[in-house]
């Protein structure tokens, strides 16, 4: 278990800025996803912790103990990666003492440490078979096995899980998030998957373009996202956006909060689905676009002004049809106002709903 | 077949199928120069450069293949084109470095020169079947602790090694068959069989009996030695085609 502080890190390849400037402080013992679009830089960033890519300025600190500049090999962290990696000439067992046998630890601890994480992970049985003998599901728990004998002080996770299926996929999140809690250990994970970083982080990084744009708790992420980016990349579906008209603008100063929202021309507001509700009295007006029934939710999407797209999210079997013409409200004290360049200039969200309750 | 025929017949005129065998090319080759000690500087050169070519080649093809520059694949191309130039045309120098060098009729310049001919080839086959192996293992083998050798110890080597040895085989008979420069580089002492072959083809005449026969003599061990390793040869050269 350790804690990494990383000081204003930049990566250079040869025609690309991948990583600009990040700072960024990892506790002990936290679980920290990474999370952004395709081509942000987070597998970057995560190959720069590892030591697989060379740092083109800034510094690593592994418990304070500065590591930039050590190799990969010597910086006792693991990693598991997205296409597995197992090697294919070896058995399970023998892919999990790999390290170990590399330590010249002896053959006794070696084999506790591979049946105590074999048991971990349920491999007992498998520790005989070769990587192509086994499901990619097994493959995975091998992998990750591999990083657990060897205790590292940071486990790395490259995207780990989206080479399994769907279903796979959400039983792999779970025994994470339960290895998570039996080992306590300091770990990063990488994925473009927002409802994996939603579901198994303590800490959510959001990447854009090499830079950090936000970092806090997954509900903070969703309630008070500091940028138009975040609010757009964190929740399913995407947070609406309003462009504030005299209407809006309107509607905002009679409600309780609107005051105190620097509302102006060229400003965006931003609702969930969730805080939007069609009813009959509602004071804005659209037309139903496209209807989602989910099963447990429906999802209505609304087009405002003919040009404007709005998702609400209604009760499971609401009658909406598409092309009906609707009335709703906005719970304008649950919004956010974003100004021209994606800055989010109106208070956090959570303050006001504590402020409520 | 010739080999089995006396020098009359073996210039007959239409050739003759039906004669009978005779050994006495064979005793008169063994006579005349011993065979032992051309197959041994055979089995020395050929060995031996696929050798040292082999330990040149492995890291070089390993750093290639697993960190390429901008321009990996220029320099890759011009090791093969060194294949294209003919071998007459540097036949000078070479022949002046070697007499230099006091190696001239030593199995040692014949090691070199079979090393140098080889290294483009051996590097191109090692870097495709390097290329085959996906990069995350080794990432994953540097993240497990091993160093660059290790790497290649634990990983790389077993990973290709059909590859290794089918390029390993490969070079030995490309050394074995090589022939010009044992020709002009060797006479008693350093001759591989490709040189004993050629000294029966003389001013003094044309012996085609004897010449088949020191020929089967050198072809036979190659043969009995691909005939072995021909399992080892096909896998190695269709290494990567199904996974």
């Amino acid at each position: 278990m350790s804690s990494l502080e990383i000081t204003k890190l930049h990566k250079e390849f040869e025609e690309f800025h991948a990583i600009r400037g990040v700072d960024l402080h990892i506790k002990k013992g936290e679980f920290t996803v990474f999370v952004g679009p395709s081509g942000c830089g987070k597998s970057t960033l995560l190959r720069l912790i590892a030591g697989l890519e060379n740092v083109s300025s800034g510094s690593i600190k592994l418990d304070g103990e500065d590591i930039t500049e050590v190799a990969a090999a010597n910086r006792g962290l693991a990693m598991v990666f997205q296409s597995y990696a197992l090697y294919p000439h070896m058995s399970v067992a023998e892919n999990m003492s790999f390290a170990l046998k590399l330590a010249n630890v002896d053959q006794d601890t070696i084999d506790a440490k591979v049946n105590e994480a074999a048991d971990i992970l349920q491999l007992g049985n498998l520790l005989d078979r070769k990587p192509k003998a086994l499901s990619g599901g097994q493959r995975q728990r091998v992998a990750i096995g591999r990083a657990i004998v060897r205790h590292p002080s940071v486990f790395l996770f490259d995207e780990p899980l989206s080479n399994l299926d769907a279903s796979l996929r959400v039983q792999m999140r779970q025994e994470l998030s339960e290895l998570h809690q039996r080992l306590k250990a300091t770990m990063i994970y990488v994925t473009h998957d927002q409802v994996e970083a939603m579901t198994l982080a303590d800490k959510v990084v959001i990447l854009n373009a090499g830079q950090i744009e936000q970092v806090g708790s997954p509900l903070e992420v969703y309630y008070n996202p500091e940028s138009r980016f975040v609010a757009e990349f964190i929740g399913t579906p995407k947070m609406s956006f309003l462009p504030v008209n005299s209407e809006v603008k309107q509607l905002a100063m009679k409600s309780d909060g609107g005051d105190k929202r620097q509302l102006a021309q060229g400003h965006w507001l931003g609702v969930r689905p969730e805080f939007i509700t069609i009813e009959p009295g509602g004071q804005l007006e659209g037309t139903v676009s496209l209807v989602e029934r989910l099963g447990a939710e429906t999802l209505v999407y609304i087009t405002y002004k003919d040009s404007h797209q709005l998702a609400a999210r209604v009760e499971s079997l609401s009658a909406i049809n598409v092309g009906d013409h609707v009335n709703f409200s906005i719970s304008l004290d649950r919004v956010h106002s974003f100004d021209k360049d994606g800055r989010r200039i109106s208070p956090n969200v959570t303050d006001i709903l504590i402020g409520k309750n | 077949m010739t080999s089995f025929k006396t020098e009359l017949q073996a210039i007959a005129v239409p050739p003759m199928f039906a004669f009978e065998p005779t050994l006495e090319n064979f005793s008169i080759v063994q006579e005349r120069s011993d065979y032992m000690k051309y197959a041994i500087n055979s089995v020395i050169t050929s060995f031996g450069a696929t050798f040292l070519a082999l330990v040149i080649a492995v890291p070089s093809a390993y750093s290639m293949a697993f960190f390429p520059t901008k321009r990996t694949k220029d320099i890759l191309l011009w090791m093969l084109s060194t294949k294209m130039l003919p071998a007459v045309g540097v036949l000078m120098p070479i022949y002046l470095l070697t007499k230099g060098a006091g190696l001239l009729d030593n199995v040692l310049s014949l090691i070199i020169i079979f090393t140098m001919i080889n290294l483009p080839i051996i590097m191109w086959m090692l870097f495709t079947y390097f290329k085959e192996i996906p990069k995350e293992i080794l990432e994953a083998c540097r993240m497990d602790g091993a160093t660059t050798l290790g790497e290649l110890r634990h990983v790389v080597m077993p990973l290709s090694w059909g590859g290794i040895t089918s390029t390993g085989l490969l070079s030995i008979v490309l050394c074995w068959n090589e022939a010009f420069w044992s020709i002009n580089l060797t006479s008693a002492d350093a001759g591989t069989l490709t040189a004993l072959i050629a000294s029966y083809s003389s001013p003094e005449g044309l012996f085609w009996a004897k010449l088949s026969a020191a020929s089967t003599l050198a072809c036979a061990p190659i043969v009995v030695f691909g005939w072995f390793c021909q399992k080892q040869l096909v896998q190695g050269l269709t290494f990567g085609a199904v996974k």
